[in-house]
Formats: structure tokens, C-alpha cells, sequence
């Protein structure tokens, strides 16, 4: 049912502020929006980077026997949740010693490592592979390198309850200005409102009066945001794309970058709300000068 | 199943009114207003002229007894009948109570803005009742820029507009000269005759004896029905 809007909601000093915030929180939820997106791109790419991997020592007393390293390779390779496996150079491996040890210390002969990778966890990887090399009697030594991937998951558990708070609190705040904006109008509207009463105004009319209000505050704030927000989100893409993405994931410059542009959105909504309360305070001053004479 | 309608608008069955138990305006009155009655609320200031008026429009209950309004009591009732019941009832406010917002014709229209009529419709409808208040030249002014008697005018349009069985006037004279005074008892006069059960509150003494309708006097809480038509006492007043 359409309604004929009777009460002057619109004339409320509140109501012009309503849609600008509107616009502000749509903005602020598409930046954590796209902050949302950018780190679930980056902890994506660092798991497929990091992979849970471990090196295999062979003692350098068992190394010595002949065609040894071609055999552990293939039982290595034949376990089912191994992706990859390879041998560590040689070349690398004296080159790796001679750094810490000086050229002189390093000593032969020397023992051979194994690097493998898998997607399974390496407390059910390590048994499989024990029992892969078991009957090779080569007493092997296992090194698991997953202080990264588990830091990564750390860090991304932490800043998933930073962003659903960061919702929440978005969300929280859009309740509570509803409800002490509808608050301010009901008191301001108190005599008007007892007035429909009397002459017969039914409840549900009096809701559409407020509901035709929110609406009308929604739509302008969200026409307000559309442009604020497209500008930001092809900025952020054009940036992302020129610079690439995948290659600056893990960079400091990609840090830098998203430290940057989150600044910068900050710094705009703030000389956006600054206009805002300039123009309040100014158009305040003139009423008041008004008023005086 | 037949429903037989009862000749009366409102009847007050031994009915107690007040702010607080321990001080009454109203105490155990019983009386009866007919349908398409005029009567005239007289009473000193204080006396519970008002708030008799806002028992008769739902927004005061009684301590005790019951008051029956269109052959329903009012005790009760769902939000949803109340205002089913309001809309059945004009009121006209001392204060007038117009929006200061809204142009006249507006604020005569409302009541029916309120019952989901089109505003095209219920425009036309409003600057037809203001023409024949003659206010109609007051029609985009304003309701801070009348006089007294004009708002008092636009005040009654608003009532009559959604055609009333019972229509209330709170001092509908209080704040106009006498000379207005008369012709607003004579618009309310006019809707009586037209049918409409009219109550009209009022100390004007002699605007009441210029007219020859019932007076309900309150003194002592208690309401003393004068039949004026009935008592030829009046009858010298009355002509």
C-alpha cells in the first residue's frame, strides 16, 4: 500500500546525517570486504606455496653403499601421499655446509637428503614413510618443516575473528543508529503521533510512515556509496593487476601497497565525514545567526 | 441472529472517573446520550469537562462501572477495535491541534490519509467540507497564519470529514470572540441537524442560552441532565 507521508520525518536533524552514514558503513563493509578477499588470495597461494614438506637424512655410514640413493627414491615415491620427492644435490648440500663450516671443515663423505612433499600432515606422513623405508634399514632421519604453513593458519584463524568482529561491530553500530534514530523521531513526533491516534490512525499505519523514512534514507545512502564504492574497488583491482598479484603476494612491496591504499581510504572517510560536520556546523552557525536577528 | 440497535450513542452506567482513586471528578454517574442529540458540556473550570470528553474517546478508563459507546463497552477492547471505534468519532481540540506542517486542506484531509484513501480523492473531499465551512480561500495558507475562528473552522473539518456518528468538541469557543463563537455553534448546530450526535464542551453560559439543546452540567462530581426542550423554564432563553 503506498502512503502519503504526513509526518515531516525529513525535517528532523537527523535525517540528512542518516543517509551519509549509510553511505560510510557500505563503504567501510566493502573495504573489509576486500580485505577479506585479498588475505584469503594470499593464505590460498602461501599453502600451495608451503606445502607441508619434510628432508630425509640418510647417515652418511649407510650412504656409502652403492645405488642406495636411487633405491630410497623409488620407495619414497611409491608412498601414496608423497606429491614429490627429490635428492638434494650434492653440490648443494657441500655448499650449504661450506657456508657455516668454512671450506677446510667440511668433511666427506657425506650424507644424503631426501626432500619430499605432501598434503597429508606429517604426524600420519612420517609413519608411512618409516614404514616405506623400514626393510631399506637405512635408520633414517626425519626433518619436518611446517613452522610456515602453521604459522599462516595461525595467522589466518586470528584474522578471521578479526573480520567477523569487524562485522559485527559494523553491523552493531548500523542497529544502534537505527534504533536511536527511530528513538529521536518518536519523541520528536510524540504530539503528532498521539494526534493520528486519536483521530483513528491504525498501528500499521504509523510503522509505514517510519518504514517509507528508512527506506527512502537507505536508497539515498546507497546511491551515495555506489560511486565512492566502484572507484574504490577498481582502484584496488587496477593497482593489484599492474603490480601482480601472484608474484607480489608474499612481498614486502604488496604489504606496503595494501598499508597504503587502507591509509588512504581512511584519510578519504575522514575528510568526507570532516566536510560533512563543516557543512552541519556552518549551516548551524547560520541558523543561529538567524535566529538572533 | 437480529441485532437490535440501541437509541443511544453512549450510556454511562454508575461510572467513576479521576486521576486518582483518592480524587474523583466523576463519581457513580449514570446517563444516557441519544443518538443524534446535541448537548452541552457545561461545568466550571476543573470540573472534568475533559476528561469526560476523553472517556467518551477511549483514552481514559474508568475506576469502575462501564461505559457502552455504539452498543460495545469500552472496557477492554483490542488496539485494533479502539481505533475501528475512533474512527467513528470526530473530535475537536480546544488547542485545535493542527500540524503546523501540512497546508489546511491538508490537515482536513488527514483522517482520510489515515483511512488508505488516495490523497487525489481525499484533497477533493477536503476542499469540499472547507467551502461549505467557508474557509475554503484558506485552503494552501498555513495553520500558523489563521485566526482564531478559522483554525477553530479547520479544526471541525478535520473532525467531520470522515463523517462521524459522534462528534466531541473540547471549548471549541473558548479562545474566539463571542460573535465566532456563535457561528461555530451554529456550524455544530448544522451537523446535527444533519444527524450527528454533538457534544460540546463549555462555560459560555450565554452562548448556551442562546441555543435550546440539553445541557449535561457537572458540579459535585456528578452530571445533572437539563432537558431544555422539556422545561419550559428555558423556553424564554431558547427563543
Amino acid at each position: 500500500m503506498k502512503t502519503h507521508n504526513v509526518l515531516p520525518l525529513q525535517q528532523d536533524p537527523g535525517s540528512s546525517l542518516f543517509p551519509w552514514i549509510i553511505a560510510v558503513m557500505t563503504f567501510l563493509l566493502l573495504l573489509v570486504g576486500l580485505c577479506v578477499k585479498l588475505h584469503y588470495l594470499f593464505v590460498e597461494k602461501t599453502l600451495q606455496e608451503h606445502a607441508p614438506s619434510l628432508t630425509i637424512e640418510v647417515p652418511f655410514t649407510v650412504a656409502q653403499k652403492t645405488g642406495i640413493e636411487t633405491v630410497t627414491l623409488r620407495a619414497l615415491q611409491k608412498v601414496r601421499s608423497v606429491t614429490k620427492a627429490e635428492v638434494v644435490p650434492m653440490s648443494h648440500l657441500k655448499k650449504t655446509l661450506e657456508r657455516f663450516l668454512g671450506e677446510t671443515k667440511v668433511y666427506a663423505p657425506y650424507p644424503i637428503l631426501f626432500h619430499v612433499w605432501s598434503n597429508t600432515p606429517s604426524h600420519r606422513l612420517v609413519p608411512q614413510l618409516k614404514s616405506a623405508l623400514g626393510p631399506l634399514n637405512l635408520a633414517p632421519h626425519f626433518l619436518v618443516h611446517e613452522a610456515l604453513p602453521r604459522g599462516v593458519r595461525l595467522w589466518n584463524n586470528m584474522l578471521n575473528h578479526i573480520f567477523t568482529a569487524g562485522f559485527a561491530v559494523l553491523g552493531l553500530c548500523l542497529l544502534l543508529f537505527l534504533s536511536f534514530s527511530l528513538t529521536t523521531h518518536l519523541k520528536i513526533h510524540a504530539p503528532i503521533l498521539k494526534l493520528f491516534v486519536l483521530i483513528g490512525a491504525p498501528k500499521k499505519y504509523i510503522q509505514r510512515q517510519f518504514q517509507a523514512q528508512i527506506r527512502r534514507s537507505l536508497y539515498k545512502g546507497f546511491s551515495y556509496a555506489l560511486p565512492a564504492c566502484t572507484i574504490g574497488v577498481a582502484l584496488a583491482f587496477f593497482l593489484l593487476d599492474c603490480w601482480g598479484v601472484s608474484s607480489l603476494m608474499l612481498s614486502p612491496e604488496f604489504f606496503v601497497f595494501f598499508v597504503c591504499f587502507v591509509l588512504a581510504t581512511l584519510g578519504g572517510i575522514l575528510v568526507l565525514a570532516a566536510f560533512i560536520t563543516h557543512t552541519r556546523i556552518s549551516h548551524l552557525f547560520g541558523v543561529l545567526n538567524t535566529k538572533g536577528i | 441472529m437480529h441485532h437490535e440497535h440501541s437509541s443511544e450513542s453512549a450510556v454511562f452506567d454508575r461510572v467513576s472517573l479521576g486521576y486518582t482513586k483518592d480524587y474523583l471528578l466523576l463519581e457513580n454517574v449514570s446517563l444516557s446520550l441519544k443518538k443524534g442529540h446535541f448537548y452541552f458540556l457545561n461545568g466550571a473550570s476543573g470540573a472534568g469537562k475533559t476528561s469526560f470528553l476523553k472517556a467518551l474517546f477511549l483514552m481514559f478508563e474508568p475506576f469502575s462501572g462501564t461505559i457502552t459507546l455504539f452498543d460495545k463497552k469500552t472496557r477492554g477492547l483490542s488496539p485494533a477495535v479502539k481505533t475501528a471505534m475512533r474512527q467513528q468519532i470526530g473530535i475537536v481540540f480546544q488547542d485545535y491541534k493542527l500540524l503546523n506542517h501540512l497546508t489546511v486542506v491538508e490537515n482536513v484531509a488527514l483522517p482520510l490519509y489515515i483511512r488508505g484513501l488516495s490523497p487525489s480523492k481525499a484533497l477533493h473531499q477536503a476542499k469540499e467540507i472547507l467551502e461549505w465551512m467557508a474557509v475554503a480561500s484558506a485552503c494552501q495558507a498555513l495553520p500558523h497564519t489563521l485566526s482564531g475562528g478559522e483554525k477553530q473552522r479547520v479544526a471541525i473539518a478535520r473532525a467531520i470529514i470522515g463523517r462521524p456518528k459522534l462528534l466531541l468538541a473540547d471549548e471549541p469557543t473558548g479562545n474566539i470572540d463571542d460573535d465566532a463563537a456563535y457561528k461555530i455553534t451554529c456550524l455544530l448546530e448544522r451537523l446535527h441537524k444533519a444527524g450527528t450526535t454533538v457534544v460540546m464542551a463549555t462555560h459560555n453560559q450565554a452562548l448556551i442560552d442562546r441555543f435550546p439543546y440539553d445541557v449535561l452540567l457537572l458540579k459535585d462530581r456528578s452530571i445533572l441532565h437539563q432537558n431544555r426542550l422539556k422545561d419550559p423554564s428555558h423556553k424564554s432563553l431558547a427563543s
